[in-house]
């Protein structure tokens, strides 16, 4: 296999040492790069019950096989970890610079292992590890942080840090990468335990085509494709969030008021005569929207800097704001004030908090303060009603810090803080296995609920990635889906997962996923690495990967009882507007648990079953013991 | 001749002025595909329609009095 240096880095924190190993050929024909080669180290480097802020955790950061090679949106890292919101499969993705250093580096993955006694900065040139003393770095902004290493060290090396609440080993603690954040399931904090401030990275090689000739045709055939592709134009004026108002009033799966709401109430009963929500990048992208950012090779970038010159949170300036945040940091608390959303969305970057997990979790403890079920005399005057802005982002400092009573019961997570007060707080805590829901309300989108509920990570949108097929009635080659329709959903969810998965061992942005199929894949794919692979090798490969990382779930004893869904989704109706009724009850989510299982070939318990891992060539690879019979 | 009330969401309102909804009449057994042309839509951003609600082909043909909606491509995540 060509296009890979069968090289990865363990970094060992306990000695301050590091050591290449190498990786045979077989293991990229059979799991590829990025998420696959990562799901086969992190398999085999993490014993059994191994707790995720510990030492003994390991955290691998591999970028996908496009990545480095100039194929345009070909720009995701991998960053895999067990987690501690769920102690299973921590995974995020990640765009930004540092995977191309990284292909540069003569590495396929760096594994960071150990606990470092003092506060460190991992600096890697091509593979010599330097241990840098990270005291005089910690407190800082995870984004300021990797400002001032690179005016220190040069502009060569890519880097990323965590922020305060990494350090402080706060459960919904991510990465930041230059901007981008590898944000979901808590690797901030495993960062953080591990005493890694920030890992700088300068790579000097170039990355070895097997077919430069074709690789360069390839880039630009694709290139034009995604210039001129009709998605393009939208998502650069407008971002992710372009489709607001049609997923608000159109489709009423927009979560708002801690998913009490399908859409935003508040404001669209109130609106009149073509006015917009503050929230709708119609409205605000034309006012504060500045330069557009983009990940290394990307020709549709969606990021743009956003800066707000007046008013109260004025001096706000950040790379943003997505969909989800405009959710997670808007609707869902019932703010519809852009101004507030970018201060909280600057606030979690540089604190280094997931803004989706940060921002359900502070929805939760709104709806728990309204109901009178937190300690009045706790909570140092704030008022953490609904709509609050200025409480909500008093929060969000007190959570990075764990400061007071609202910071230490929020930090981990909504799933713990509603374990530690009770009283019926978890009928309204919205995650699925501990991870936080993205911004869709599943109850009107039947596949997205599916995958929402057995997702490895968590509630995840970007597992199956099946939430514009359910939104639209279309994608690939899937047609005429009825959203709130339950049957055929578990082949649509595990095609999802497969295809998905292999847009992370490439390392292909999902915003391209209207435009790349798999002919793009296989023939870019086969320009890198000389390998010849169909379109079903590929699928499989996909399947084969995340059946590994579901295997990690169940050795770590999680089964058909964790695929589950908030209480909310399976007891309450949305009450309003374009979902009106819309509910998920539990024996339909039980029907398409059984629709999934038997769509991926595991067990009625939701264990694949030996013969699906013989049939994907990982006997050899998991434990026997814990596949299934059926 | 029937009636049909489309409405356009997102990025496809830049081919119309602007409007939320446009109103036009037609005559019975016309293809979706060429109402979106009468409105000087371009076929390519439309991502699907839906008639009364419910997603359809382009080339679904039209015979009663009816409500589009036209759905751009869908970001999100």
């Amino acid at each position: 296999v060509q296009g890979v240096w069968n090289t990865v880095l363990n970094v060992n924190l306990g000695i301050q040492s590091s050591e290449t190993s190498a990786i045979p050929d077989e293991v990229y024909d059979k799991y590829g790069m990025g998420i696959g080669l990562g799901s086969y180290l992190l398999y085999n480097e993490i014993a059994k019950g191994t707790k995720a802020l510990s030492a003994e955790n390991v955290m691998v950061i591999t970028p996908g096989l496009f990545v480095g090679t100039g194929v345009p949106t070909g720009s995701k890292t991998v960053i895999l970890f067990k987690s501690p919101l769920t102690g299973g499969f921590g995974r995020a993705v990640v765009g930004g610079h540092l995977g191309v250093a990284l292909r540069k580096s003569g590495l396929d993955a760096i594994l960071v292992k150990g606990r470092s006694e003092k506060p460190v900065i991992i600096k890697i040139d091509d593979n010599l590890v330097e241990f840098i003393d990270a005291a005089p770095f910690m407190g800082k902004g995870a984004v300021d942080v990797q400002s001032q290493l690179r005016k220190v060290y040069g502009k060569n090396y890519r880097t990323c840090a965590i922020g305060p609440a990494g350090e402080n080993l706060n459960c919904i603690a991510g990465i930041d990468f230059e901007q981008r954040q590898a944000a979901r399931g808590g690797g901030g904090a495993v960062l953080g335990s591990k005493n890694v401030k920030a890992i700088l990275v300068k790579g000097t090689q170039k990355v070895p085509i097997c077919n430069p000739n074709k690789l360069k045709g390839l880039i630009k055939k694709w290139k034009k494709e995604l210039k001129e592709h009709p998605a393009t134009q939208a998502d650069l004026d407008y971002g992710s969030g372009e489709w607001w108002e049609w997923h608000n009033l159109e489709r009423g799966t927009c979560p708002a008021r801690n998913f009490q709401w399908g859409y935003f109430q508040s404001v669209y009963d109130n609106i009149e005569g073509g006015e917009k929500s503050k929230l709708d990048p119609y409205y605000w992208a034309p006012k504060y929207g500045g330069r557009h950012t983009a990940c290394p090779n990307c020709t549709k970038p969606c990021g743009r800097i956003v800066n707000v010159k007046e008013g109260k949170y004025a001096g706000t300036k950040l790379d943003g704001i997505e969909y989800e945040t405009l959710y997670s940091l808007g609707s869902v608390l019932e703010i519809d004030d852009i101004e507030a959303t970018a201060k909280m969305n600057e606030i979690c970057d540089q604190e280094g908090l997931d803004t989706i997990s940060a921002g359900v979790t502070i929805a939760w403890a709104m709806e728990a303060y309204e109901k009178g079920l937190l300690p009045e005399d706790q909570l140092d005057g704030i008022k953490l009603n609904f709509g609050n802005a200025d409480a909500a982002i008093e929060v969000l400092k007190l959570i990075s810090g764990r400061k007071g009573y609202l910071g230490k019961l929020l930090a981990d997570g909504v799933k713990k803080a509603a374990e530690k007060i009770g009283m019926g707080s978890d009928k309204f805590a919205i995650h699925s296995k501990g991870l936080e829901f993205p911004g869709y309300d599943v109850r009107g989108l039947k596949g997205t609920a599916l995958a929402f509920a057995v997702s490895v990570r968590g509630a995840c949108h970007l597992s199956a990635a099946v939430h514009n097929w359910d939104l639209a009635g279309k994608y690939w080659e899937f047609k005429g889906i009825d959203r709130f329709d339950s049957e055929w959903r578990g082949f649509q969810v595990k095609s999802g997962e497969d295809l998905t998965t292999v847009y992370d061992i490439y390392g292909v942005c999902k915003f391209s996923r209207y435009v790349y199929f798999l002919e793009g894949f296989k023939d870019i794919q086969n320009s890198i690495t000389g390998c010849e692979k169909k379109d079903s090798d590929i699928m499989l490969m996909g399947e084969r990967v995340y059946n590994l990382q579901k295997m990690f779930n169940v050795r770590e004893g999680l089964d058909r009882k964790d695929d589950t869904l908030p209480y909310r989704m399976t007891h309450e109706k949305i009450p309003k507007g374009a979902s009106q009724g819309a509910i998920l009850e539990e024996t339909e989510l039980r029907h398409l648990l059984d629709q999934y299982y038997m769509a991926r070939g595991w067990s009625k318990n939701g264990i694949p079953t030996r013969a699906k891992l013989a049939s994907l060539d990982l006997s050899g690879v998991v434990e026997e013991d814990y596949g299934a019979n059926i | 001749v029937i009636s049909v009330r489309v409405k356009i969401f997102g990025g496809l309102r830049r081919y119309t002025d602007n409007k939320r909804v446009i109103e036009i009449e037609i005559k019975s057994n016309t293809a979706i595909s060429e109402i979106i042309q009468r409105i000087n839509v371009p076929d390519a951003p439309v991502y699907a329609v839906e008639k009364n609600g419910k997603v359809v082909n382009k080339r679904t043909i039209v015979d009663k009095d009816c409500e589009l909606t036209l759905i751009p491509f869908i970001s999100g995540g």
